[in-house]
């Protein structure tokens, strides 16, 4: 399995040059089951690192450019009325699908987005008192640019919370742009990629991610820095229950790419800024720093 | 830390840095003080902008240039001296540069130093006082740091409120802490005295300089001794060189002795009374005693009856004595029989002659020497304290030419003629009345009370003789006051002495008032020591039933803050150290001492990449270490065996670290 993993990252990191922690994370996100929102300034491979993940995967891929002029029914679906056969028939939309790329979430209206979200959450639709599952896996990516951009519609924080990590992608350094440029890895063309594992071994991943143990000491010091969230009085928004969860679930599963059956604080650390930084910094702030979860990180020792 | 001052701070900073020194005026030396008023006029322009903060590099050269200055000049003084001339520096030093808040708690603390110096030196309830503002001024310059924008009004008001609040604390603490002796010795300070020198010369002195001060206060057990039976004994002048009056070489090695051994026995009879004294600081040994006292500790008797006390009196001091009615008189030698009637050789021949006259006349010794005193009241002598001045023949001219003068005089003169006639006589110096206040139980005893008189050998014994009597009777027995006819020669020149004003009513009241305070004062808080502070608490709770209930519920209030810190802090629940983490402690701090220093969020892993960049080279040992670490602690299911295992793994790579490996 681990062969696999390391055949997915050779593939991931030869499309996207230079970006080894954020493919990690991101392959640790669709592990752990989680949803992964990318945030960054355009023309930073957003979008090529969605696609290519989901192609590696061998996942089947839609891709939505959200607008200010979407409607919910252009993302869930719609019924419409068949006049042969006398009833409404339904008609599914792009959100049925393995991975979906909601590309520039936060242009669409607060009304197409909560849909969106109830779908990440539910992981089913329901239109005209007719629920629909959504196939398994469910994964949504979803891209954002930063909110000083004109016309768009911040997420709250309530509907950030849906997202397990929130990662940037940041300036490829300067040699992994020269060799960007040199080569042909970032063509215009449309990516092409071999699927690499099949479903089944996508299961047993995540399986064996959930199986990974997580020790006392390693909960104490996981509760240590909720806790230091919750009650240091330096955090307008603490961290949640939910949280605290998906923190464990990501670090299982970095835990797991590192090839160890038990988690340790490192891995805790490594996913930390990506699953708290949005939570605590919400809506309000300039971010790409991190700060906020870097001086949590820093306060809370993981010895004693 | 803030990196500038507010102008209020500043205000408060120059006026606590100015009146801290002028209260050292006194004790320190004048050359300090103007560099201290510099530094002072340095800083005050500064305030105003007229001037820049001086240079770091011209301070500190300054610093050390006057630091061996101030050594080198005050090097005499003694040690104590010494340090505290530096202290005053690096205040004035501190106070120069001063710019941030840091520098502003060096110069409170300071000032309290200084403060606590100016205690030594003084100790009355004024100065007291005065020493309580500066420290209030200090506590003002450290809150105006603390809350520079609440209002002046707020500031001061906390201050008074804190003051206050605080003040019970401090009266509680000075009446229950026990008082331990002093941990270091005081040298002495004062070399310039107040008061009865031991050296007098009568032609000399043109104008007495009287002056109001307080030598000392008495009280009786019995009734007080009478008016004229109050000759506070405390110097005996045995040595006349035909211009001064002073102690012989002998007399001085007999004081020494006896200082060191346990004093003169005598064999007194016929306890009276006996009297307690409370002395001012005078810097030397003596102690006024009346005749004839006897005292049991912390004095000693000199075989002229005198007393002295161990240990100088640098600050009030209490003595208690008995007195009693009559002494067995040692016979005095014929070595100090010759010592008692030596005089110059030349001089004073009229008075020679007149008394060779007198006895020529068939008169008997001791009815020349009456001729004398007969003279002293019938002729034409007068007492004043402003005399005019005498030349080489000092008796002579006195005798016979001027007629006027005040004790030392006329008990000079007297002995004078004794000692021609041979007979052994010496000059008694010490001090006469003092007032009684009979509401407060008191005898007030000041400068101006200083006495001089003579005593003479007769019959076996020494007779006191007060030739001073014979001129002016009322200075016996009234006091100075009264035998000055012109009373404007009375305290001429203290027009602010309360003592001068004493006829008004109001004031002699506030006066005597001020005077019972005073001795309270003296009695319960300058020699409050540990007798005093048993007597107090024991008498206390035998009246007071409820102070030992106070005990009692203070002694558990105690007990309860005891339990409650131990169930706040749980000693007994302190988390052991797991032994992977007590190795991984002992590695950090062999890494911190190479300046590795794991930061507060570091993980091991992290740590370990830490260590490889700050040595430079690859650390197989601690990678290892990390890895066995993190298994160690986390990893679930370890079986017990494995666990020791790698324990045993992480002592050795410990110890291969710590002896140097990497």
């Amino acid at each position: 399995m681990h062969n696999k993993i390391a055949e997915i990252f050779k593939q991931l990191n030869s499309i996207l040059l230079g970006k080894e922690p954020q493919t990690k994370l991101a392959l640790v996100c669709l592990l752990a089951d989680g949803h992964l929102l990318i945030e960054d300034l355009p023309g930073m491979g957003k979008t090529t690192l969605a696609s290519a993940l989901a192609q590696t995967l061998g996942l089947d891929y839609r891709r939505v450019q959200f607008t200010s002029d979407m409607l919910p029914a252009d993302i869930l679906g719609v019924s419409i009325f068949d006049a042969v056969r006398q009833q409404f028939n339904f008609h599914q939309g792009p959100v049925f699908c393995q991975v979906l790329l909601a590309d520039e979430i936060n242009r669409a209206s607060p009304k197409t987005q909560s849909a969106l979200l109830e779908a990440m959450e539910e992981r089913q639709i329901s239109i005209d008192s007719d629920s629909y599952l959504l196939p398994v896996p469910f994964f949504v990516i979803a891209t954002q640019n930063p909110l000083d951009q004109a016309g768009t519609f911040p997420l709250p924080e309530s509907q950030l919370d849906r997202f397990m990590m929130r990662i940037a992608l940041g300036y490829p350094d300067q040699e992994a742009e020269l060799a960007m440029l040199k080569g042909e890895t970032f063509s215009n063309k449309k990516l092409n990629l071999n699927a690499l594992i099949d479903l089944d071994t996508l299961f047993a991943m995540q399986k064996a991610v959930r199986a990974v143990q997580a020790g006392d000491n390693v909960l104490h010091y996981l509760l240590r820095l909720i806790n230091e969230s919750r009650y240091s009085g330096t955090y307008a928004n603490p961290l949640s229950p939910r949280c605290s969860k998906i923190l464990l679930q990501a670090a299982k599963a970095m835990a797991f790419i590192n090839q160890r059956d038990y988690v340790i604080p490192e891995d805790i650390q490594a996913v930390f800024i990506a699953v708290t930084d949005h939570r605590l910094v919400g809506i309000s702030s300039n971010h790409g720093d991190n700060v906020l979860s870097r001086t949590l990180l820093d306060s809370v020792d993981p010895l004693a | 830390m803030k990196e500038f001052l507010t102008r209020q701070s500043l205000v408060l900073i120059n006026l606590s840095y100015i009146a801290i020194g002028a209260s050292l005026f006194n004790n320190i030396n004048p050359i300090l003080l103007i560099f201290g008023l510099l530094c002072a006029a340095w800083r005050i322009a500064l305030f105003y902008g007229r001037v820049p903060l001086l240079p770091k590099l011209l301070l500190n050269s300054a610093a050390l240039l006057s630091t061996s200055f101030i050594i080198v000049l005050v090097y005499k003084l003694g040690v104590f001296s010494v340090m505290q001339h530096l202290i005053l520096l690096g205040f004035s030093l501190k106070f120069l540069e001063l710019k941030s808040e840091r520098d502003v708690h060096y110069f409170v603390n300071t000032g309290f130093i200084l403060v606590a110096l100016f205690y030594i030196f003084n100790s009355s309830i004024v100065t007291s006082l005065l020493g309580s503002l500066l420290i209030l001024l200090l506590l003002s310059v450290l809150l105006s740091i603390h809350a520079p924008h609440s209002l002046i009004s707020q500031q001061s008001k906390l201050l008074l409120k804190s003051v206050v609040i605080s003040l019970p604390l401090a009266v509680v603490l000075f009446i229950v802490i026990p008082r331990l002796p002093s941990l270091w010795k005081v040298p002495l300070q004062k070399q310039a005295t107040t008061g009865l020198s031991d050296s007098v010369s009568p032609g000399e002195i043109a104008q007495l300089s009287r002056s109001s001060e307080l030598a000392f206060r008495a009280s009786f057990s019995d009734s007080p001794v009478e008016e004229s039976e109050r000759y506070w004994r405390v110097m005996i002048l045995d040595s006349f060189d035909g211009k001064t009056w002073s102690q012989s070489l002998r007399k001085k090695e007999e004081e020494k002795n006896v200082l060191r051994g346990d004093g003169s026995l005598y064999d007194l009879r016929g306890k009276f009374n006996s009297y307690n004294l409370i002395l001012e600081p005078h810097y030397k040994t003596w102690i006024p005693a009346l005749d004839y006292s006897l005292v049991s500790s912390s004095a000693v008797n000199l075989s002229d009856y005198s007393l002295r006390s161990r240990q100088p009196v640098f600050k009030r001091k209490d003595f208690t004595a008995d007195l009693y009615q009559s002494i067995k008189s040692i016979p005095i030698n014929a070595e100090r029989r010759l010592q008692l009637t030596a005089l110059p050789k030349q001089g004073n021949e009229k008075t020679r002659l007149w008394l060779a006259e007198q006895l020529n006349l068939g008169l008997s010794r001791e009815q020349v020497l009456k001729q004398v005193l007969r003279g002293f009241s019938e002729q034409n002598y007068r007492y004043t304290l402003q005399p005019p001045v005498l030349g080489t023949d000092q008796i002579d001219d006195f005798l016979f030419t001027t007629q006027a003068g005040f004790c030392v005089h006329y008990a000079s003169a007297y002995i004078y003629a004794a000692r021609s006639l041979g007979i052994p006589a010496r000059m008694v110096t010490g001090y006469l009345g003092g007032e009684w206040q009979a509401d407060l139980n008191f005898l007030t005893v000041r400068q101006y009370d200083a006495h001089a008189w003579a005593e003479i050998w007769l019959d076996g014994r020494w007779q006191r003789v007060d030739p001073t009597a014979y001129v002016a009777p009322e200075r016996v027995e009234r006091g100075l006051e009264d035998a000055l006819s012109d009373s404007s020669e009375f305290l001429a020149e203290q027009f602010f002495s309360l003592q001068k004003w004493r006829h008004i009513g109001l004031l002699n009241d506030l006066r005597l008032g001020l005077a019972r305070l005073d001795y309270l004062w003296a009695v319960w808080v300058i020699n409050y020591d540990n007798k005093k502070q048993l007597q107090l608490l024991t008498s206390w709770f035998a009246r007071y039933a409820w102070l030992n209930m106070l005990y009692g519920i203070l002694i558990m209030m105690l007990c309860a803050f005891l339990f409650v810190v131990l169930i706040t802090f749980k000693p007994w629940q302190k988390k052991k150290t797991a032994a992977e983490d007590r190795l991984y402690l002992q590695l950090q701090v062999y890494y911190a001492k190479l300046g590795i220093i794991r930061a507060k969020g570091q993980t091991v892993s992290d740590y370990a990449e830490k260590i490889r960049r700050g040595i430079n080279r690859p650390t197989p040992l601690f990678d290892d270490f990390a890895v066995n670490y993190n298994r160690l602690k986390y990893q679930a299911g370890l079986s017990t065996e494995q666990r020791n295992k790698l324990l045993k793994q992480q002592q050795l790579i410990c110890k291969q670290i710590r002896s140097g490996k990497h």
